[in-house]
Order: C-alpha cells, then sequence, then structure tokens
C-alpha cells in the first residue's frame, strides 16, 4: 500500500516538477549502493556533475539525479565506487582535506561509538548542543568524554576510517569528480568568520593540488551555510557550492545553493521514493543541518529576489548569445 | 597584575566560562560576589521606573516579564549553561581556588572596601548591573565591560534580541569597552560580530558572542599584562547610537512571533545575501 503510494506520489512529481535532485549519501554497502541506484535510475537520469548547469535549464524527458557522497570514507573507494561503476552512474565525492592527509576519525564517528557506549550522552554533549559548537570546543568535548569513558574507534573498519589522497585520485582517473568538504569537518557557521573562509578556501586549493584539476564543487559540512560563505567558496574557484536543504533543484536555484536530499543505507526503495517525492513540495522535510524547516522560508524570500548573484558558471551561460534558458 | 571580577549571584555557564578565561591570564585573580542585583525597596525601584518611563511603557515592561520575560530568561540560560556545558565548568569552579569575597551588591560601600583591599589593576564586571564611579574608579588601570551588542551603535540591554526584532544586523556582536559614568559609552579596546546564520536564535547568537568577546576580553588582559596599558582597537567614531532597555510586552509578543529569531528577515536574508 505504501509503496503503491510512494511510486504514484513520486511519479506525479516526475510529472509535473522540473529539474531535479542532488542526492546526498555517506557509506553504502554494495547491495545498498546497488538499490539506491536502481530506485532513482527507474524515475532520473543520473547526470555528471558538469551537466547540471545545462540540465537546469533546459526541459528533458526526465528529471536528472546527481548523487554526491560527503567526508571521503574508504568505503567510498572499495565499495560505492566500484559498484557506481559497474553500474556506469557518475557520482561526486566530497573529501575532508584534513582527514585524509592525517587519516584520523572524525568527530562523530567517535561520537557515535560513545552514544553507543554510554547509550545516554553526558550532559554538553546532546545532539542539538554539539552541533552549535565551535569545532574546537567542540573535539575537545568529544575527545574528552572519549577518553574518560575509555572509547577508540576501530579505523580498520572502512565505514569510519577516511580514504587517502591516492585513494581519491584513483577515483578521479576513474571519471568520478572530487570536491572539497573543508579542512575540517567544522560546521562553518560556528566559526568566526575568517576561520570558516580559511577552512573552505584551504580544503579547496589542497584537492586542487591533490587531483592536479581545479576543484569544482564544494560542499558545507552538516550543511549549514551563509551566502557570504557561498560567495567565498565560489571565490575560491568552484562553481557550485552543496547545501542540505531538502528539495528538488530547479532553474530556481543558484548554483552557489544547491540543495540535496540525505538519504542512507538502510532506506528502503518505498522510504526513498517517498522522500523524494514529499520533496518536491519544498516544504514538508526538515532540514538535517537542525535548521528545520527555515529553508521555505528563505526560498521564499530568494523568489522575491532579482538573481543579483551568480557563479563565474552562470555568468559565462547567461552571456552566450543562444541560451536556451526558460 | 591583579584582575577582580565583579559577579552578581551564583555564577551560570557564561560567567564560569568568563572566569575561567580570565584565570588563566597570567595575572592574580579575584572575585568579588554580590549577593543581590539591587538592595532598594522595589517600591523605591517601581517608582523611579515610572518617573524614568511613564505608567504605561512601565506596566508593558512589567507585564512582559511576568507573562514571556522570565519564563524566556529561564530557558535561555538553561540552553547557555548546556552550551557552556556547565557541569565541567562548575567542577573548575569548586577545586580553582578562587575564593570569592562575598558582598551585598556591587555598588555597596562593603564592596568598594573589599576592592580597595584587593587593590586591583584591572576590574571586569562579568555580571550584575550598572557600576558607579565609586567602584570602577577603584581599578588602577582600567575597568572593563563586556557589552553584548554593538557599541556605541546600540547601548543597554538585550541588544541581540533587539537586533533580531528591529532588522537591525548591525547591533548584534559585541564590545569590551572601558566603564564610564554613561551606560556603554567608554572607550571601545574591541568590538566584534559572530556569523548571523539562518536558523539561529537569540541564544545561539549570544553563545557565539560571548565566545568570542571572551577571547578577546583575554588577549586585552594578557596585553595590560604586558605592557601596562591597551590600545583602543576600534577608533571612536560618530555613529547614531541607540539606547535600548528590557522588553515590554509588545517586543516580548514580537520575538516569540519571530520564533526567538528563526523567523527573523535579518537571519533569513544570510543565506540569500552576504
Amino acid at each position: 500500500m505504501l509503496a503503491a503510494l510512494s511510486s504514484i506520489s513520486l511519479g506525479l512529481a516526475h510529472h509535473f516538477k522540473a529539474g531535479g535532485v542532488v542526492i546526498n549519501e555517506h557509506v553504502l554497502s554494495r547491495e545498498e549502493t546497488a538499490r539506491h541506484v536502481e530506485t532513482f535510475g527507474r524515475w532520473f537520469d543520473f547526470i555528471h556533475l558538469r551537466d547540471l548547469p545545462e540540465r537546469l535549464h533546459r526541459r528533458y524527458k526526465k528529471p536528472f539525479c546527481l548523487l554526491t557522497f560527503d567526508d571521503g570514507k574508504r568505503n567510498n573507494v572499495t565499495v560505492v565506487a566500484p559498484e557506481l561503476q559497474r553500474l556506469g552512474v557518475p557520482a561526486v565525492f566530497f573529501v575532508v582535506s584534513r582527514a585524509l592527509d592525517r587519516g584520523t576519525p572524525f568527530w562523530f564517528d567517535r561520537y557515535e561509538a560513545l552514544r553507543r557506549k554510554l547509550g545516554a550522552l553526558p550532559f554538553g554533549l546532546q545532539p542539538h548542543i554539539v552541533k552549535q559548537l565551535p569545532y574546537a570546543m567542540l573535539t575537545d568535548r568529544v575527545e574528552r568524554a572519549c577518553s574518560q569513558h575509555g572509547i577508540e574507534v576501530d579505523l580498520n573498519d572502512d565505514n569510519i576510517r577516511p580514504m587517502t589522497w591516492e585513494d581519491a585520485r584513483s577515483l578521479y582517473r576513474r571519471g568520478f569528480t572530487i570536491g572539497a568538504h573543508g579542512t575540517t569537518h567544522a560546521i562553518m557557521t560556528r566559526e568566526t568568520k575568517p576561520d570558516a573562509c580559511e577552512n573552505i578556501s584551504k580544503s579547496i586549493a589542497r584537492v586542487t593540488e591533490e587531483t592536479g584539476e581545479p576543484c569544482s564543487s564544494f560542499a558545507f559540512p552538516n550543511g549549514n551555510y551563509t551566502a557570504e560563505l557561498a560567495q567565498h567558496a565560489i571565490r575560491c574557484g568552484v562553481q557550485t557550492v552543496m547545501t542540505t536543504e531538502p528539495t528538488w533543484m530547479d532553474h530556481a536555484f543558484p548554483l552557489w545553493r544547491v540543495p540535496r536530499l540525505q538519504f542512507f543505507g538502510t532506506d528502503s526503495r518505498t522510504k526513498i521514493e517517498l522522500k523524494t517525492a514529499v520533496a518536491a513540495t519544498g516544504r514538508i522535510l526538515s532540514n538535517p543541518d537542525g535548521t528545520g524547516r527555515v529553508y521555505c522560508a528563505i526560498n521564499r524570500l530568494a523568489r522575491t529576489r532579482p538573481k543579483d548573484f551568480l557563479s563565474p558558471f552562470e555568468k559565462e551561460k547567461l552571456s552566450r548569445p543562444n541560451h536556451n534558458f526558460e | 597584575m591583579k584582575v577582580a571580577a565583579l559577579i552578581v549571584g551564583e555564577p551560570r555557564g557564561p560567567e564560569l566560562w568568563t572566569l575561567r578565561k580570565i584565570s588563566s591570564v597570567r595575572c592574580e585573580a579575584h572575585v568579588v560576589q554580590a549577593l543581590h542585583k539591587s538592595v532598594a525597596p522595589k517600591w523605591k525601584l517601581l517608582r523611579s521606573r515610572i518617573r524614568e518611563l511613564g505608567f504605561f511603557a512601565t506596566a508593558s515592561r512589567w507585564l512582559g516579564k511576568r507573562l514571556i520575560g522570565a519564563r524566556e530568561e529561564e530557558r535561555a540560560e538553561q540552553v547557555l549553561d548546556e552550551l557552556f556545558d556547565v557541569q565541567s565548568l562548575r567542577e573548575w569552579w569548586a577545586q580553582c581556588g578562587l575564593a570569592p569575597v562575598r558582598v551585598p551588591q556591587l555598588n555597596h560601600p562593603d564592596c568598594k572596601a573589599a576592592i580597595e583591599k584587593i587593590a586591583p589593576d584591572v576590574i571586569v564586571r562579568v555580571s550584575g548591573g550598572i557600576l558607579k564611579p565609586h567602584i570602577f574608579s577603584q581599578a588602577k588601570l582600567a575597568a572593563l565591560n563586556i557589552h553584548h551588542g554593538r557599541a556605541p551603535l546600540i547601548r543597554g540591554v538585550s541588544s541581540t534580541p533587539w537586533g533580531i526584532i528591529e532588522n537591525r544586523p548591525e547591533w548584534i556582536g559585541a564590545t569590551i569597552h572601558l566603564i564610564d559614568q554613561g551606560i556603554d559609552t567608554g572607550a571601545v579596546l574591541w568590538r566584534g560580530a559572530p556569523q548571523l546564520t539562518p536558523g539561529d536564535t537569540d541564544v545561539t547568537l549570544h553563545f557565539r558572542i560571548h565566545l568570542e568577546a571572551v577571547d578577546a576580553l583575554v588577549r586585552i588582559l594578557e596585553e595590560y599584562a604586558a605592557t601596562g596599558s591597551a590600545r583602543a582597537r576600534v577608533a571612536a567614531t560618530h555613529e547614531a547610537s541607540t539606547y535600548r532597555s528590557a522588553f515590554g510586552l509588545g517586543a516580548w509578543t514580537k520575538f516569540l512571533l519571530l520564533r526567538r529569531g528563526r523567523s527573523s528577515r535579518v537571519l533569513l536574508e544570510r543565506a540569500i545575501e552576504c
């Protein structure tokens, strides 16, 4: 019943909605990768990141689907990428540069291990609190709690261990895109402005340096963003900036504020279809960045404003004499 | 260098954070703790309020505080306690060896005597009301205050909530200034602002503002300790200065309608405009 409802809803969204969806995943098993690809493949055309501007401004028979994977875990290299390659699906992998430099686990994996071991989280480490903290304070608090309770994460687990730069280069050579996801996985809006800008620019520069090609995309860790930081990322040379606003993307969205729908490996086909259909309304789902449905008000406000801030990529498109903008 | 930190009541998260950071500076830190904000009888305070603001404004402020303000302030303090991890700060407070000198009120003669005994080079007002000259003039070098607003643009209390409801992003921030006879009118030593972000509330903004301000305070104290003076980092300007005091009933209602800032234009616009 629910499966039929989700298929009908997504069918309707597919029929009436222009544009497409950008999907945000993290780690997946081989079966989960295949299931997600099969589910999206029924309704969408998988596209490469470079085709995104073109797909936004021209109507195609099927809406598009761009797959993105955040954090740069080793699982992306050993499991996800080979499966995507076998299925012929392009994707973007966003990497946290310092994690690749040092091979250290992310704070949220240690936090998760802490939560699993203790059951209840210690005072000052509740989910609604940790995501408000600046990175230094956050990691200090998590480290202190982990050492107090003797918690270590298993770095032999590919779902925890970050990939290496060699892994990132191998993904790039196989046709995948490598994007920047911060020097650290700091929530940029919780840092001071100079710190956030430095974090963004250094991560973009590092991806460019390691892959040997200009880094073309940046994804905000946890999704929290401001226009000022997104503009800074654009000035650092990327063409697209990703958030986690859970809506479909169409030409009304600028490339510096690309919304993404977040899915997890355990999500069933029905859940994926239903969530994707609901996201087409642009007002029901909660943003996983912790801001709830504030994005609805932002998008309403954005529609009342002239599109005065374009990425260099959009400017280039607009300057062409025979562009096909709707 | 001797630093006297002045607080009122039991210190909570933000105050403990400030005290901990002050104690990290190479100085001899002392804490003067007032038991009450004011020792004047309530009817006297009410009479002076009515004289100052008029009957209706005073009534609105009283109603606002009774119906909404008290609950909102308690809620904000609880969230700030969690953000500052007050439990670990309380552990530190119990073990740090800073024995506070208790006085009835910060402008009380007992407080003056206590400060005279300490003979501080710098006085830092960590919490409490307006200090009178016989208190702040006891500092040999400077008496400092953290104002949670960008002085002199906005002076008084609740500058962040006022900035939210009046759509004034330039008011949201913090200032470290010398204490003089006016309210937040002294020479500005540091002024900063946090990133304004969609989804923020007055409390999350206050938290980040306070972190930045206390870091700046530590730098200023270190400068005083090293050189005996601190240069004003913000040149005196002729910016229009606005004074705002506590919320009335109307302001509280508007603040709640804006979901404590979440639905305010001043924050939503940060997602689409620079």
